[in-house]
């Protein structure tokens, strides 16, 4: 079994779930039955709660996904879900807060773009998918052979650490933003 | 935490940490949220208030204080402060006619995936101003949008960074 976890509000500005759900029937349609989605957060908005509801019932995948329909802090999550990959949304491959939070709890994170715009961009990072296709494919490989792509996704999130440090250049640029006067 | 709040947050630790005392100012929102006591904790001065002009008799003092800040950010934010740095482009209106400052940092935070831009060209009329974006994406984002020639202001590009 693969647990899929998306820490989210279920919320109007975010509604990039469908396509995860998408990948579930892609995923069924190549005899992977055993993926399952958990969505972490509090319902917002009803619409597109029901919204996902009904993307997974048209695609069959109903029985793949639960709700905690309220948020819970990373921290606070049980040892089981924790062990399970966690979704974060990403821009290209732009990393926000969260996905770092998630990284930093020692997290699976896989990446996922949600700009269409950006799709025909590729890069050689394993947790980075950058369409519906490589996500798939990615939760292929991990079904195939979990230790050793677990391996490769842990890897590429702490070299993904890196990205937060600010070197000594970096810093002086954003001393000479707060002090411009000096 | 947010995303921008916690850039907020690392912003004032780098601050605090490089020997300047950020205040962090809340405008429009007087309820006390989780992060305050984490700001309480590390010495980080916030104030929440408001900066618009309207009047609530029914709550004197909160509106004595706004009358405070208001003339003071608008009339000696200069001298008072080194920098102003608004994070989040939907802030900008909050801030632009209410801070009168040489050294105005507006962070933008958010792609054109998790909403339209419909901000007003005028944020970005100020030679003085700076507009700083977190990753290139954004930046191509307000050049296909806006096209260069409505930035006036400066543009730079910094990381979302953590402290270590």
């Amino acid at each position: 079994m693969i647990n899929l976890n998306v820490v989210s509000r279920i919320s109007d500005d975010k509604n990039y779930f469908p396509d995860l759900l998408e990948t579930l029937y892609l995923l069924k349609n190549n005899g992977i039955t055993d993926v399952h989605i958990l969505f972490i957060g509090t319902v917002y908005s009803p619409k597109v709660y029901q919204n996902i509801i009904d993307t997974a019932s048209r695609l069959n995948v109903s029985s793949n996904i639960a709700f905690t329909e309220r948020s819970i802090p990373m921290s606070e999550l049980s040892d089981e879900i924790k062990r399970g990959y966690f979704i974060n949304f990403t821009i290209g491959e732009f990393t926000g807060y969260s996905g770092l939070e998630s990284i930093k709890n020692g997290f699976k994170t896989i990446f996922y773009n949600i700009d269409k715009a950006l799709k025909n961009e590729r890069g050689d990072l394993i947790a980075y998918c950058h369409t519906l296709d490589e996500l798939t494919a990615l939760i292929i490989n991990i079904s195939r052979e979990p230790a050793l792509i677990n391996k490769e996704i842990t890897a590429c999130n702490q070299k993904m650490l890196d990205r937060f440090v600010l070197n000594s250049t970096m810093k002086q640029q954003l001393l000479s933003m707060m002090l411009p006067k000096h | 935490m947010g995303g921008a709040e916690k850039l907020v947050h690392e912003l004032a630790v780098f601050a605090r940490k490089n020997n300047i005392a950020p205040t962090v100012l809340i405008v429009d929102n007087y309820v006390k949220e989780y992060y305050d006591p984490i700001f309480k904790q590390k010495k980080i001065k916030v104030v929440r208030t408001r900066l618009s002009t309207i009047r609530n008799f029914r709550a004197p003092l909160k509106m004595l204080r706004s009358m405070y800040w208001s003339f003071r950010l608008k009339y000696f934010a200069d001298s008072l402060y080194e920098s102003v740095h608004v994070i989040g482009l939907h802030n900008i209106y909050r801030t632009k006619d209410f801070i009168n400052h040489s050294n105005r940092f507006y962070w933008h935070v958010t792609n054109a995936a998790q909403g339209a831009y419909n901000y007003p060209e005028s944020y970005f009329d100020n030679p003085n101003d700076t507009v700083v974006c977190i990753n290139q994406y954004q930046e191509n984002e307000l050049d296909n949008h806006y096209g260069s020639a409505v930035f006036k202001c400066k543009r730079a590009l910094f990381p979302l960074f953590l402290n270590d």
